[in-house]
């Protein structure tokens, strides 16, 4: 017997890998999406992080172990900063308003048009990649275009 | 011949993602049952992915990219061994299958069933033979 797709994500949201892989989704992806938009290759990335070809292909595929340290160096070569946030929890659009209430994790991202990106951690951390202007007031600016939660 | 079924599967902010049955069975569900009975974690994963694929663009390779050798075949991974293999139906995906293939024997014949249950949905559309299966009940 098949179960719905909700009932299947509401099990999933009780565990915490479902936030993490969230995470690491939403950060490689914004990676992937500035080298893109900076036209630069994973020889480039790699060269500027004083790192090889193979660990870029390993970051992007969510492999490497992550760190503050490693991700801020990844952000700065990709002239983004990185910002760590507490942000509310996020209702679900498949999600009643009840058990939104009990949700303990929420994971998404935001990006404006000065090609800044957000990404919320497991219980509102905040990890976001943002463009480097000085102007730290665009991060309230942006527009959501990707809930990944 | 074969009998394919399509059935909606949930809906997210980018699309539609709808099932494939093949001969009355539902390989997706068939493996994301496996994993939410044995493995929590992977099924967690695949469901953030299968989450992911109805939510956003993937502009990743490494996350989600043409399975080498089989026909307009995707392969969308997590970090360890999960993996969704689907195609693209318009602006919808079908899901042909959901689980941890990492170190699976079974990997290559799945590969195969996966690509003969997408050719047998071509088949099926093309001879305007395709069934829409109602969908579960959310509620």
């Amino acid at each position: 017997m098949s179960s719905s797709f909700s009932e299947l994500l509401k099990e999933a949201r009780r565990e915490l890998d479902y936030y993490v892989t969230g995470a690491i989704i939403d950060f490689t992806e914004s990676v992937a999406r500035k080298m893109k938009a900076l036209g630069i290759n994973r020889t480039e990335l790699a060269e500027r992080i004083d790192s090889s070809p193979q660990y870029i292909t390993k970051i992007l595929r969510g492999n490497a172990n992550f760190t503050i340290q490693s991700m801020a160096k990844l952000a700065r070569a990709l002239d983004c900063d990185l910002q760590v946030r507490l942000a509310d929890q996020h209702r679900h659009e498949w999600q009643s308003t009840d058990e939104a209430l009990i949700e303990d994790t929420i994971v998404h991202i935001h990006y404006d048009s000065r090609m800044s990106f957000r990404t919320a951690v497991s219980a509102g951390d905040f990890i976001v990649p943002t463009e480097h202007t000085g102007d730290q007031s665009s991060v309230n600016n942006n527009e959501t275009i990707s809930t990944a939660a | 011949m074969p009998k394919v079924e399509v059935q909606e599967w949930f809906k997210g902010k980018e699309r539609t993602v709808l099932k494939l049955w093949f001969n009355g069975e539902d390989l997706t569900d068939e493996f994301v049952q496996y994993l939410r009975q044995n493995n929590k974690r992977d099924f967690a994963k695949a469901m953030k992915l299968l989450e992911q694929l109805a939510n956003g663009q993937f502009s990743n390779r490494e996350r989600c990219k043409p399975l080498k050798g089989v026909d307009k075949i995707f392969e969308l991974r997590d970090h360890g061994g999960v993996r969704i293999y689907f195609f693209y139906q318009g602006s919808d995906a079908v899901v042909l299958c959901a689980g941890n293939l990492k170190g699976d024997g079974r990997q290559n014949a799945l590969i195969k069933k996966c690509s003969e249950m997408r050719q047998a949905f071509v088949a099926a559309a093309t001879r305007n033979q395709l069934v829409s299966k109602p969908k579960d009940n959310d509620e």
